[in-house]
């Protein structure tokens, strides 16, 4: 027989088969999942493949490209009157979120400053106050969000008593732009 | 022969290195929220109560509207339509808020978060304080985790091919986002030498005056490992400081740049043939046995139920394995051979590790039955002036204990040696079960000259036959 290895008896086999260092079955106290049974006929079993040349990024993100390098300060003393104020806002935060919708609001036009106090249908407060040779600044005060950021140049058009923007904002305390604003709001004498 | 030492498991010690990963961004004043599971062993590490705290999700919200999109439409809830597919893709791959605020306005808002905690039994996550805003979505590394591992394994009723749909956009996450926003911070920096991670980021400022930078994801091309590191700090300062952070937190959890995959070091083999020898009660063994970690012979433990024997560096030539894996050189088969107790037993051949990997894992096992018959071994002949000595042991494990008899054979005439009861301790490890005094020592007169001689086991209760333990032929000295 060629070269057997005799069994050795007095093998010291402690630890043999060591097992890992597991915590054991995933973290504990993770609820139970509850999905519903699975359907019957689900609408499809495999990921549906399509003809046709699919959305461009440029398409499916859809917001028009802010070209103007208006300084919004520029505007804040184009003739807007104070009073109630009307119209849409578009207000993009990154990562968190987009409202759009109907405002109302009020208008105020004061020295060097046009400062409008918008709110959304869902309850969004939106301060812009564009201040002529300062910062222009817009406020955003929701339920769980305060936040304070100052007004990029962008395009922005007043043709009194209507204001129109579309520009990009930076927070305060943020090295980078955090979100878009786009407003159409025409504000009554 | 020496003794093998019991392998050290080697165990990358992740409570100490999550430990570690909160140190570094803590020194830096970001807070970070950690998760690491791996699936397979099911070894899960968090950073204790600040895995339970609530962070504003920014973009991992998407992971749900994602998967909440694709169950309901499987459901047949809705159709989805090729933009839709389009959109979700771009809104995993490169975390595009436009196609998230779409998915979210138009499919329920914090509806989607309620939907998804029930079906995934997520206790932590909790919708957003205002309903536009999915990035203030709460949720808990804690959560996140859970949701991968139940996501992949289907607990929350995601079928597979839709699971497997999700982790593939998740592989193809881009190195900025459609925002432009750099978004290979966390894992994909810090696990450079990682071939496969499938990622889902976020970022956000300064909302309440709290900048965050998330990482999350899967690890590898089985999707094996989760990690999630949740980052805030007061805002200020830059992204990239949040974004180094984090990133080095993932480096001080693996700081190879990749996670080790310890089984994937434990040494491998075969258990390929168990025979018995009815005759002379022995069973003979082979196969082999490689450590990934090293061309050298590696070691070997066989056993016979819960008797373990050390076999010492497995070294024999095997050209067949060698021909399979050349790189780890020819010599690592085994040809072992020893006493076989009566009875049906499991023969188990295990692999020590040598170097990494995360136990000593068994190779093969075979059930084998011999009769109730006598075993044991002859274990030495030294003949001197007119005597020949012969030292072995003899054990039946019908008899349990109890001391069997043997008869010194000289050129085929028997002498009745008594019974076997010598203490063997060396027995303790491989028979132990049968007890140890078993051990023989006989010194008999027999004429110079050239004899053999054999010792043979005596069978008692069961009738089954004597057992050969073995012959040796040696030259006796005249007195």
């Amino acid at each position: 027989m060629n070269k057997r290895v005799t069994l050795l008896l007095a093998a010291s086999l402690v630890g043999l088969a060591a097992g890992g260092c597991s915590s054991g079955g995933g973290p504990a106290g993770a609820g139970t999942p509850s999905p519903p049974p699975p359907p019957a006929s689900p609408a499809f079993s495999e990921v549906p493949s399509f003809t046709g040349t699919p959305p461009t990024i440029a398409s499916v993100t859809s917001d028009a490209p802010i070209t103007a390098t208006v300084d919004p300060g520029s505007v804040a003393r184009s003739g807007l009157p104070t009073g109630d104020a009307r119209g849409r806002m578009k207000l993009a935060l990154t990562g968190l979120g987009v409202v759009e919708s109907e405002v109302t609001g009020r208008c105020e036009a004061k020295g060097d400053t046009t400062r409008l106090e918008l709110k959304s249908s869902s309850g969004t407060k939106v301060v812009v106050a564009l201040v002529a040779g300062g910062t222009s600044s817009v406020e955003i005060d929701d339920t769980g969000l305060q936040m304070a950021a100052a007004l990029l140049p962008g395009d922005y058009q007043v043709a009194p008593p209507r204001l129109t923007a579309a520009a990009r904002f930076q927070p305060e305390g943020s090295d980078l732009p955090g979100g878009r604003l786009d407003l159409d709001v025409a504000c009554a004498g | 022969m020496a003794l093998a030492p019991p392998a050290a498991a080697h165990h990358e010690n992740m409570a100490a290195r999550v430990q570690a990963a909160w140190q570094v961004a803590s020194n830096r004043n970001t807070t970070v929220a950690i998760g690491y599971m791996d699936r397979v062993t099911g070894e899960y590490r968090d950073n204790g109560q600040v895995a339970h705290q609530h962070f504003g999700s920014a973009s991992l919200v998407k992971l749900f509207i994602a998967d909440d999109l694709l169950y309901r439409s499987w459901r047949g809830e809705f159709g989805m339509t090729q933009y839709d597919w389009t959109q979700l893709d771009l809104m995993l791959s490169s975390s595009d808020d436009a196609a998230a605020s779409r998915f979210w306005s138009n499919h329920g808002g914090p509806a989607i978060l309620n939907r998804v905690k029930s079906r995934y039994g997520l206790n932590e996550i909790q919708p957003p304080p205002s309903a536009p805003w999915w990035g203030l979505t709460k949720i808990t590394s804690f959560d996140i985790s859970v949701y991968y591992q139940r996501m992949l394994n289907g607990a929350g009723g995601l079928p597979g091919f839709l699971a497997d749909h999700i982790v593939a956009a998740l592989r193809q996450f881009t190195s900025h986002g459609t925002d432009g926003f750099y978004q290979r911070h966390g894992l994909p920096d810090g696990l450079p030498r990682e071939g496969v991670l499938g990622v889902k980021q976020g970022w956000m400022c300064c909302t309440n005056n709290t900048r965050t930078i998330h990482t999350s994801g899967l690890v590898g091309g089985d999707s094996r490992y989760i990690v999630v590191v949740l980052g805030q700090e007061g805002s200020g300062g830059s992204y990239q400081y949040t974004q180094d952070s984090v990133t080095g937190a993932v480096r001080a959890l693996f700081p190879d740049g990749y996670v080790h995959r310890p089984a994937e070091h434990n040494p491998f083999g075969a258990l390929d043939v168990v025979t018995v020898d009815n005759e002379r009660m022995l069973v003979r063994s082979q196969g082999w046995v490689i450590d990934p970690d090293t061309a050298d012979p590696t070691y070997a433990h066989l056993f016979i139920d819960s008797g373990g024997f050390d076999m010492g560096l497995v070294r024999d030539p095997r050209p067949d394995v060698a021909q399979h894996y050349p790189a780890y050189g020819p010599n690592h088969g085994f040809d072992a051979t020893g006493p076989m107790p009566g009875g049906t037993h499991n023969v188990c051949l295990y692999g020590v590790n040598i170097h990494h990997g995360d136990g000593n894992p068994q190779l093969g096992c075979r059930s084998v039955s011999a009769p109730q018959k006598p075993f044991g071994s002859l274990d030495s002949v030294t003949p001197s002036a007119g005597k020949v000595r012969v030292v072995g042991w003899v054990a039946e494990s019908e008899l349990g204990g109890s001391q069997s008899p043997a008869h010194l054979l000289v050129d085929g005439v028997a002498q009745d040696m008594g019974f076997a009861g010598i203490s063997r301790p060396d027995l303790q490890q491989g028979y132990g079960a049968y007890g140890i005094n078993h051990g023989f020592d006989h010194t008999a007169t027999v004429t110079p000259g050239t004899h053999e001689v054999c010792v043979l086991g005596i069978d008692l209760a069961t009738s089954a036959g004597h057992t050969p333990l073995g012959c040796r032929t040696v030259t006796v000295p005249a007195a």
